[in-house]
């Protein structure tokens, strides 16, 4: 009984943590397609106990894909509540995709934790533009 | 024999009476109230995440010649006072480094938080909502600044407290879960710790403090409730504290502070305490309940006193005569200490 009990209590889901995630559905590139600046927001109700929120984030890593191919990856660490312009270093054989001119759809998969043992991973696209000139 | 034993026993037993108790700590200055004047501490407004707003003065440092800075978390600013609590000036306003430098920003703040002075007097601020720490020129003047927002080498995410000595600055990067080490004029040198709750890892690291002789260095935990003692080069030497009210257990650790003896006092901030302890973390005594509000930082000078940033005010403990006893809380306004149990 007691077992059951407390694998009844075990089941119950601590509030969930969604992840950090891409804001916006258009990153830019640096100067010479050095980098992705890409916003990274850190939702709300990413505590799983009673916590300050001061001291709760999203802290992970991002990684951006092309056709399959790893493009930009980089690490972040947002506040709950809040979300920040992150710089995703671009692998030097990726570059020239970015170039101005070319608007290239990126897949992204970020991974994040809350601080307290909570995983998320979230998915999806984006379009980036180099707002340099040719 | 036996005669003897009692004896011996009871003569040690009035020698431990007769012996001088270890004077108590009283408050012997108290200053600061609610406002954005001078002197004054701010807003008290309280938010999350990026919204987020202090009842409480923030980090405070004693400089070589006696005057005792104090971090102004709503106003954006620091302040210095003498030790008595005259006020001398402020510098800083508020101003937001999203992370794209501008030299407009370089004599502003975004909720600053820990700070320290090294040897020239030189005031080094955690302008935590920034993501950066500001190192300035006593009566202000922009000098230098180390890191900036990110989680890659030498980048920090929300630096809560700074400790300074000789030739490093040690900087705790909350959001990297980690210390980062910095020269004097900014240069990363290095980093340690990481994520976790074992041995030499972070879930919150809050306040550091470097002491004397820069062998040691102890960084608090606000969530483990736990002060661990690290080597300058981040070799874990100890840990002490564990969840609780008791004497050496703690209730949301912040500010961490060594004497000049060498005892190191922390800030127990939800059981409204000050505890000190040898600085191989033996616990020795505690004081300032019923006083203090929200012990958020402290410091302590030369002579032995200590000072304690608490809800919008700043309590100067001593071992001398005191001012009147005069109980001065307000209850019911640590709000921030609502989840935490008590005793």
């Amino acid at each position: 009984m007691l077992a059951a009990l407390a694998s009844a209590a075990l089941a119950v889901p601590a509030s969930a943590f969604s992840g950090a995630y891409v804001r916006g559905s258009s990153v830019s590139a640096t100067y010479a397609a050095k980098h992705l600046l890409v916003r990274i927001a850190c939702p709300p109700g990413t505590r799983s106990t009673p916590r300050e929120g001061d001291f709760s984030f999203c802290t992970g890593s991002a990684r951006f894909f092309h056709r399959g191919r790893l493009v930009a990856s980089g690490p972040f660490s947002v506040r709950t509540y809040d979300s920040h312009i992150e710089k995703m270093l671009v692998r030097p054989s990726a570059k020239p995709l970015f170039r101005p001119g070319r608007r290239p759809t990126v897949s992204y998969v970020v991974r994040s934790h809350d601080g307290q043992g909570q995983w998320a991973t979230n998915r999806g696209t984006f379009t980036v533009y180099n707002p340099f000139k040719r | 024999m036996r005669r003897l034993l009692v004896g011996l026993a009871a003569a040690l037993a009035a020698g431990a009476v007769a012996a001088p108790a270890a004077p108590a700590w009283v408050v012997e200055a108290r200053w600061g109230s609610l406002g954005q004047g001078p002197g004054e501490f701010g807003s008290g407004v309280l938010g999350n995440g990026a919204m987020r707003q202090y009842d409480s003065p923030g980090g405070i440092a004693i400089a070589p010649d006696g005057t005792v800075v104090v971090v102004d978390v709503s106003n954006n600013r620091f302040q210095r006072f003498t030790r008595d609590g005259r006020f001398l000036s402020a510098y800083g306003r508020r101003g937001h480094d999203k992370g794209f430098v501008s030299l407009r920003l370089l004599d502003r703040f975004f909720q600053p938080e820990g700070v320290d002075i090294d040897s020239r007097g030189h005031v080094y601020v955690a302008d935590t909502g920034s993501d950066r720490v500001m190192k300035h020129r006593a009566r202000g003047g922009f000098l230098a600044r180390l890191g900036y927002h990110g989680s890659r080498r030498g980048q920090l995410v929300q630096p809560w407290d700074v400790a300074v000595g000789r030739r490093e600055a040690y900087v705790i990067d909350q959001g990297n879960y980690q210390i980062d080490r910095f020269s004097r004029t900014g240069r990363f040198r290095g980093s340690f710790g990481r994520f976790g709750r074992g041995l030499g890892e972070f879930v919150t690291p809050y306040g550091i403090e470097l002491d004397a002789s820069e062998s040691r260095l102890y960084v608090s935990d606000h969530i483990r409730n736990q002060v661990m003692v690290f080597t300058p080069r981040g070799r874990l030497v100890g840990a002490f504290g564990s969840e609780g009210g008791g004497p050496g257990q703690f209730r949301r650790p912040a500010g961490v502070a060594a004497g000049p003896d060498g005892s190191v006092f922390v800030a127990d901030r939800c059981n409204r305490r000050i505890q000190r302890f040898t600085a191989d973390g033996r616990y020795l005594e505690s004081f300032g309940r019923g006083v203090l509000d929200t012990p958020t930082f402290l410091a302590v000078d030369r002579t032995g006193d200590v000072y304690v940033s608490d809800h919008h005010r700043v309590v100067r403990f001593g071992q001398g005569s005191g001012l009147s006893a005069r109980r001065s809380t307000h209850d019911g306004v640590n709000i921030q200490c609502r989840h935490v149990g008590r005793d």
